[in-house]
């Protein structure tokens, strides 16, 4: 797990998990961010990454760097979880478009993120329309729930579990089917 | 640079000599600097620039690449304003600018695993590179459009 975010908030809440008494379930790395140095010391660096057996996931932050316009390109998934706001739904959009001119080889795939049951999104339709010409949207969207607000990177609790399972359920899925023809 | 310092130069002691010629002319000494006033005048100095190769090939080679530098930094701060004024019809420059922009952004890639050796051109294409990033991004931003907005719900289309 590799975090680019400036405030290493994923880094310092794993770093805090480490009082309980669950063992860890992955490492976390934090990723100097806004340096003159690229990302990876070279070119191979990255690929060995991406060849190995192990699951790399980069939490990148809101802003985009130049820094990892590399990652972008040859990263397997590129996870976009987004909301119909009207600020992150164009920003998705503005996303997408920036990983076309990059000719990221990357498969995108979109999750709608702190959905409201109750809420009538005017916009969802065409914006999901539009959103799935650059990927796959998740079908089932994680809804905006208080047992999401205490997540811990060491378990999640029942209600969790519940709140994200048919998410991730279906992400999986899909990953494990793209890669299985991919092989 | 060498030309120019030595265009400055000739001016310079053109225009002294001329501010001394004044002086002089107003002096009885005027008659004997005359003569070597009439040498190095205008017409002269004119004389030295044309006729010899040896300082139009130095104007070319040195004026050739610094030239070229000036013109795509220029046209890439021409080509964000545009972009940040132009909303209005993009589809026509994008087209053309995404391929030049795609182009010049794999070439840059190649670039930085040709010579990781060069401290000095690895410095310059990292920041090239950030050029280059903020100019897709820049291009991704306005290629992004409002198509609608039912109950001020607004919905957007990528036009590239």
């Amino acid at each position: 797990m590799y975090d680019f975010d400036d405030q290493k908030s994923f880094y310092y809440k794993w770093t805090e998990d480490e009082v309980l008494e669950i063992q860890k379930l992955y490492e976390v790395t934090i990723v100097k961010n806004g340096d003159e140095e690229q990302l990876f010391k070279d070119f191979e660096e990255l690929i060995d990454l991406k060849e190995s057996d192990d699951i790399n996931v980069f939490d990148l932050a809101g802003a985009l760097d130049a820094n990892y316009s590399d990652l972008l390109i040859y990263s397997d998934f590129i996870v976009i979880p987004f909301e119909y706001s009207d600020i992150s739904v164009k920003s998705t959009l503005v996303f997408v478009n920036f990983l076309g001119l990059l000719e990221s080889q990357a498969d995108r795939i979109f999750i709608r993120s702190k959905y409201d049951k109750g809420y009538k999104y005017l916009n969802q339709a065409a914006m999901d329309t539009e959103i799935m010409r650059y990927g796959f949207l998740v079908n089932s969207p994680v809804y905006k729930r208080n047992c999401l607000q205490t997540i811990d990177t060491r378990s999640l609790t029942y209600e969790q579990k519940y709140a994200v399972k048919n998410t991730f359920n279906e992400l999986i899925e899909y990953i494990d089917k793209t890669l299985n023809i991919e092989l | 640079m060498g030309n120019i310092a030595y265009d400055l130069f000739v001016k310079k002691q053109n225009i002294a000599k001329s501010d001394d010629s004044e002086e002089f002319s107003l002096a009885e000494f005027s008659e004997q600097y005359r003569e070597d006033l009439k040498v190095i005048r205008i017409e002269d100095v004119e004389n030295l620039r044309t006729p010899s190769s040896f300082s139009k090939k130095e104007l070319f080679s040195e004026d050739d690449s610094p030239g070229q530098r000036y013109d795509l930094e220029y046209w890439r701060e021409r080509f964000e304003a545009e972009e940040n004024i132009d909303s209005f019809e993009p589809v026509v420059v994008l087209e053309s600018e995404s391929a030049d922009n795609s182009d010049r952004w794999s070439a840059s890639g190649k670039r930085d695993i040709e010579m990781p050796e060069d401290e000095k051109s690895s410095v310059s294409s990292v920041q090239a590179n950030r050029e280059k990033f903020r100019n897709l991004l820049n291009l991704a931003e306005t290629s992004v459009q409002l198509i609608a907005h039912p109950d001020g719900y607004k919905i957007y289309q990528s036009m590239m």
